[in-house]
């Protein structure tokens, strides 16, 4: 009969019930919707900080991050990235040089310093999200008169460039122009050479657009004479939860593949970029904050509801206590009114949230119009935010919710079962 | 094997608010036997309301004593005091206070719930009680859809459904019309010679003022006078 009894009451005051279940029940979809969101905009950020330049692990010369040295490299490149390529939960390789330099054209005067990234182009187009931003030309492809079978031998020898929209406009060239790039090289040696831009990258991020060079590897081990040597070989992995034991099977693969301990060390990227790590796990504490103060705005109108309860209510308790009601009875009735309370705003505000994640996670959020892609460490990072949709979007906010409305009902329901009945029957309002 | 059903010894009750004391009740010796159709009156003021509330276990006494089918009520604990009313004590107030979201069958069988009796048992007093009320055919209406007369029948009913010693009603017959006052007074005490369940009213309606067998007078917080009469209606 409890149960039946709390059901009614419930519903004694339709309007206000409907409106706490709705109150209850949107603010648990915008708290759905924000984590999917927040979980989103990481979980994308993560990803293209992955894809464009972290990876989820590295491998270096030891003291490489340290100094940035160009002559900190590893050698046996190739060994190392096939061996690496074997290991089980390895989805993507990229093996990298990386060499500070500048870059100019006939066109201009103009002398810009640039990163220049030289990769394996297969390998960096499987990995890097970089290859979806190429807006003329290939992505890292050579010249194509120097395909031609019957180009002269200079024409075959020919290099290409991969450079930003920016730094094209900058050298005033397009595709097929000649630019020169001069960079450190190895030993204290300059390195210069020609290359013929074959594509242009637009990021819509100056670091991208106006700031980074790519070329070939084997170009660049050419150019530089340095034979089978890498700074970088990043890694993407299949499972992102458990990339300690992932660095330690390529560990040991490169140990069978006969590179000497101690020439490479292999790091996931939390150990590289502590301070990526630090922002999503602040990201994490920020969720909490949020679903703080959405429990505060929510369990004022919990809270009122459930006085009011208490409060029209007061004679009813008196009587029931009068007929021999125990107060942990009337204390259970009024916390299962507070329990359909919180369990049909959870269905019904999971039910809204879902359709609202349905939708930021398949169109997204387009904020192009407010704002730039930007780079954030060393990635550049889209415009288009979606929702993320797992377990946690809509199991922390519903617990949240519901245990809260819980406990919100906790204090007026031990007001009623600590009633004394005399004083409730003579102070209490009506009964009907 | 004694007949006391309610008893009280010197019994005094005294409000304090602020620096002012009341004395609502002052020495209150009562004595009511099993069967008794016995009726409390007295104008405003008198200590009625104050000794009922002491006799339905609601209020403890500054001094004195109460005791119910035998048992005292001082020192009793809250759980201890809910199941006396549950199982020794009907009430009958005079707003009725049936629960509004109960049909009149949910309201009478709230108490056997409370009690723990069985659903077979339940059925069949709350049928025969709504029946020797009158109401069978309301069992499934509820209190907003009643008359006050019906309503305080099925008060009575419920205050009847545990077979307790004593039903404490108080004012039962106010918030009706005289007609269905004199009903519902014919009720009880039918229900008084059928099953022998003691009556104790607080009133200041002549008309149960006369029906009462026993009529005790209070005045100023002590019993004035106690009498026996015939106890007639109309």
């Amino acid at each position: 009969m409890i149960i039946k009894m709390a059901w009614r009451n419930l519903w004694r005051n339709q309007r206000r019930t409907t409106l706490t279940i709705a109150a209850i029940s949107l603010g648990l979809a915008v708290l759905i919707t924000m984590v999917s969101f927040m979980e989103g905009m990481m979980e994308m950020m993560m990803d293209q900080i992955a894809r464009s330049s972290i990876g989820h692990i590295q491998l270096h010369q030891p003291e490489y991050l340290e100094k940035k040295s160009t002559n900190l490299f590893m050698e046996d490149g190739s060994r190392i990235t096939s061996a690496v390529a074997e290991v089980d939960g390895v989805s993507a390789i990229s093996a990298r040089m990386l060499f500070s330099g500048s870059i100019r054209s006939s066109m201009s005067s103009t002398v810009r310093v640039v990163k220049v990234i030289a990769v394996d182009p297969e390998r960096e187009r499987a990995f890097s999200a970089l290859a979806e931003k190429v807006v003329a030309g290939g992505f890292v492809v050579p010249p194509p008169e120097s395909l031609a079978e019957d180009a002269p031998v200079r024409v075959k020898g020919r290099k290409g460039i991969l450079i930003g929209r920016k730094l094209a406009e900058q050298l005033k060239v397009e595709l097929g122009s000649k630019v020169r790039v001069d960079c450190a090289g190895f030993q204290g040696a300059t390195t210069a050479a020609a290359f013929y831009v074959t594509g242009i990258l637009g990021t819509g991020t100056d670091a991208f657009d106006k700031g980074v060079a790519m070329v070939a590897l084997k170009d660049m081990q050419e150019v530089t004479g340095s034979g089978d040597v890498i700074h970088e070989v990043t890694i993407m992995a299949n499972d992102t939860q458990n990339l300690d034991v992932l660095a330690g099977a390529i560990q040991a693969r490169l140990k069978e593949a006969g590179i000497a301990e101690g020439a490479v060390v292999v790091q996931p990227w939390f150990d590289v970029m502590p301070e990526i790590k630090q922002m999503i796990d602040m990201s994490g504490a920020w969720s909490g904050v949020l679903y703080m103060m959405m429990m505060i705005v929510l369990s004022a109108g919990i809270l009122t509801t459930m006085y009011m309860v208490v409060f029209e209510r007061k004679r009813e308790f008196g009587v029931q206590l009068a007929l021999g009601t125990r107060p942990g009875r009337l204390f259970g009735g009024v916390m299962l009114e507070a329990l359909y309370i919180a369990g049909l705003s959870s269905v019904i505000g999971i039910a809204i949230g879902a359709l609202s994640v349905a939708y930021i996670s398949t169109k997204g959020i387009d904020l192009s119009g407010f704002m730039e892609g930007f780079e954030f460490a060393g990635a550049f990072i889209d415009n288009i935010y979606r929702g993320a949709v797992n377990a946690k979007v809509f199991v922390e906010p519903t617990m949240v919710v519901f245990v809260g409305t819980i406990v919100c009902a906790l204090w007026p329901s031990l007001k009623v079962a600590r009633m004394k009945a005399i004083d409730a029957i003579k102070q209490g309002g009506t009964t009907n | 094997m004694s007949n006391i059903i309610v008893e009280t010894k010197q019994v005094t009750r005294v409000f304090e608010t602020g620096d002012v004391k009341v004395n609502a009740l002052r020495g209150v010796d009562l004595r009511v036997e099993l069967g008794e159709f016995a009726a409390v009156a007295g104008p405003s003021g008198s200590g009625k309301t104050t000794l009922f509330n002491l006799l339905g276990g609601l209020d403890t006494p500054t001094s004195g004593e109460v005791l119910i089918g035998g048992e005292a009520l001082s020192g009793m604990k809250r759980k201890a005091l809910s199941l006396l009313r549950l199982d020794k004590i009907g009430f009958v107030f005079q707003a009725y206070n049936l629960i509004p979201v109960l049909t009149s069958y949910e309201n009478v069988e709230y108490p056997l719930i409370l009690k723990g009796v069985g659903a077979s048992e339940r059925k069949q007093k709350v049928e025969d009680l709504l029946g020797a009320v009158g109401l069978e055919a309301m069992m499934h209406r509820r209190p907003m859809q009643m008359s006050g007369g019906q309503q305080q029948r099925v008060a009575i009913a419920r205050s009847l459904v545990c077979d307790p010693v004593v039903v404490l009603a108080d004012e039962p017959t106010a918030n009706v019309d005289s007609e269905t006052g004199a009903a519902l007074l014919e009720l009880m005490k039918k229900l008084n010679e059928e099953k022998q369940t003691t009556f104790l009213f607080s009133t200041h309606d002549p008309m149960v003022m006369n029906a009462a067998r026993r009529l005790i007078r209070l005045k100023d917080g002590m019993i004035e006078s106690d009498v026996r009469q015939n106890g007639e209606l109309g």
